[in-house]
């Protein structure tokens, strides 16, 4: 990856598109601390964070969810929203911890299965668990959300999108949103950025993106198409 | 349409420790566990010297099978040293005592330390390792201390075994028997807190999916660094009570024969539960007492057992005993509900 230049505005809710191996996904992992950066440095409020470990990152507030859901699968979803109020960094009394987390699961409307183990739910559901134990997160600046409609039941993308929407307007928690879903971004997201190979190759509104020679090329090859519209829904 | 957000029906609930606000039965539990420490407790009024030493070294066995349990059961870091670390701290009490003339108890606390600080070693230098090589680190480790110990007999006096001198002065088990009954219960206890607070989310997230911990905040370093110790420090403990307990110490408690029991008691009662390894490391010690003209062939019969229990019912014998607890009071509610409904008028 190189060439990669971009600033999140605190509040902001960014898109961030590319066609398969286009390095988003690794991009996430740099800013999570998931893995090191082998040049260049990451800044969350001005404070370099690029280089140190994951938890390091995740307490001074940036959170995640993973392309594929990731949740702690013999615990309860409850507990799952619990692990990052549990966190090292974090000091909140008992009672107070379960009230947030519950806040949450009701946010996410996984209020009704909060004593189920993980591994029960759907794909859809550990979706959105991932989301409520990302949002659990304190403090939180920025989330990172990797893919997360990726075949995910419409009902349940729409109160992801509400879920984001809300705290994004309640809490000014930034989002980087990584989909293909071009709808939800046009919803969700002013502006998105292109990655290509490892680079960034365009930024914007959604609407110009799409018109852009240098995406239509990245996503259709050399002679595609003239123009990549979002899909029908979109901004 | 199904509300796709909805819980399936049947979804499994959890069996772990749960958080303090969740334990509604708390009054009754406590009630139960205090009446079996008590019954526990009152067991030399009515058996003999001989079963109440095999009971104490069951109680030596709760310990050991505990703290791995906290380990390789809660953390998901599978060691493979934990005898080794019963061991060390059995051996650096006994020649504190011996050749440094500490007191017993102060030599028994200075050999948990030990354990607890090569644990903490061990988990340090292990730190990126999981499964296989984590089990195959952990056991050369274990095998390289069995070596020096039994090699080094000019101070461990090697396979001729080491004469330690006795915790008590009696040599009736009784008091010894109390004394690690009440060391059991402790360790117990101590591992029911820990695991219900915020530490025990930590090691529980750390065994599901180091990354999304991390990725949480937790500093998945220090926690596990710190069950390393732990749990190495309590088997320490538990060596070195032992150690002055049975007066004589010897490599062979060292070789991977133990290691082995001790899994096999935790699988057996039933892993990531509190009361499995308890369950497990009273029927096994009691089983091999029982089945002693059988030699060997014992952990035959124990290794088939394991096998058995984690092909047909992984939750093991902690887990068979709580689902027939709740078929039986689902059972006597349907009863209670069906007499109702049959006293009730037309």
């Amino acid at each position: 990856m190189c060439d990669v230049a971009m600033t999140v505005a605190p509040g902001e809710i960014r898109g961030l598109i590319g066609p398969n191996g286009s390095g988003k996904t690794t991009l996430l992992n740099l800013i999570g601390g998931q893995e090191r950066l082998d040049g260049g440095e990451i800044r969350l409020n001005g404070r370099r964070i690029s280089g140190l470990p994951a938890d390091r990152v995740a307490a001074l507030g940036v959170a995640r969810t993973f392309q594929v859901p990731r949740v702690f699968r013999s615990m309860t979803v409850l507990d799952n929203v619990l692990v990052p109020i549990c966190a090292d960094h974090r000091r909140t009394a008992w009672a107070q911890a379960r009230s947030r987390a519950e806040t949450l699961l009701r946010l996410t409307r996984l209020d009704a299965m909060s004593r189920m183990e993980a591994r029960a739910l759907s794909g859809g559901q550990a979706m959105l668990l991932q989301m409520a134990r990302c949002l659990a997160a304190e403090p939180l600046a920025l989330c990172l959300l990797d893919e997360p409609f990726a075949g995910v039941h419409p009902a349940i993308k729409e109160r992801m999108i509400q879920t984001i929407v809300q705290i994004n307007r309640e809490r000014g928690v930034a989002f980087l949103v990584v989909s293909h879903e071009m709808s939800v971004l046009g919803q969700l997201a002013p502006r998105v950025s292109v990655m290509h190979n490892g680079a960034w190759i365009a930024e914007g509104a959604l609407v110009d993106v799409a018109r852009n020679p240098q995406v239509i090329e990245a996503y259709l090859g050399r002679g595609g198409p003239g123009s990549l519209s979002p899909a029908p829904g979109g901004s | 349409m199904d509300d796709p957000i909805a819980p399936a029906a049947g979804g499994v609930t959890a069996s772990e420790p749960r958080a303090p606000w969740a334990a509604g039965d708390a009054v009754r539990r406590s009630m139960l566990i205090a009446a079996g420490l008590g019954a526990a407790a009152l067991l030399p009024l009515v058996l003999g010297t001989y079963p109440i030493h095999v009971l104490t070294v069951a109680c030596y066995y709760v310990i050991l099978a505990s703290s791995w349990n906290l380990i390789a059961g809660y953390t998901g870091l599978f060691s493979l040293a934990h005898h080794a670390f019963a061991g060390i701290g059995a051996y650096a009490s006994a020649l504190l005592a011996l050749r440094a003339g500490a007191p017993v108890p102060a030599a028994i606390a200075c050999g948990g330390l030990c354990a607890c600080a090569a644990g903490y070693g061990l988990g340090a230098v292990t730190l990126r390792m999981r499964a296989l090589y984590l089990a195959l680190a952990t056991w050369a480790f274990a095998e390289s201390v069995r070596i020096v110990v039994s090699m080094e007999y000019g101070v461990t006096r090697g396979d001729l075994g080491l004469a330690v001198p006795l915790l008590l002065p009696t040599s009736s088990p009784r008091p010894y028997y109390e004394l690690f009954l009440a060391c059991a219960a402790a360790t117990v206890g101590g591992l029911a807190l820990l695991l219900r607070s915020r530490i025990g989310y930590r090691l529980r997230a750390i065994r599901d999916d180091e990354t999304v911990a991390r990725a949480a905040g937790v500093n998945t370093v220090r926690w596990k660094r710190f069950v390393f110790g732990m749990s190495s420090g309590i088997a320490g403990l538990a060596g070195a009570l032992y150690g002055h307990y049975i007066g004589l110490l010897s490599p062979a408690a060292m070789q991977f024969d133990e290691m082995a029991l001790i899994i096999i008691m935790v699988i057996l009662g039933g892993q990531r539960t509190l009361v499995g390894p308890v369950i497990g490391a009273v029927v096994v010690e009691v089983a091999s007492e029982a089945l002693r003209a059988y030699g060997q062939l014992r952990m035959v019969v124990f290794a088939l057992l394991v096998i058995a229990i984690m092909r047909v019912y992984p939750p093991g014998l902690a887990g068979l005993g709580r689902m027939l607890w709740t078929r039986l009071r689902h059972g006597l509610a349907a009863g209670d509900t069906t007499g109702h409904r049959a006293r009730q008028p037309e």
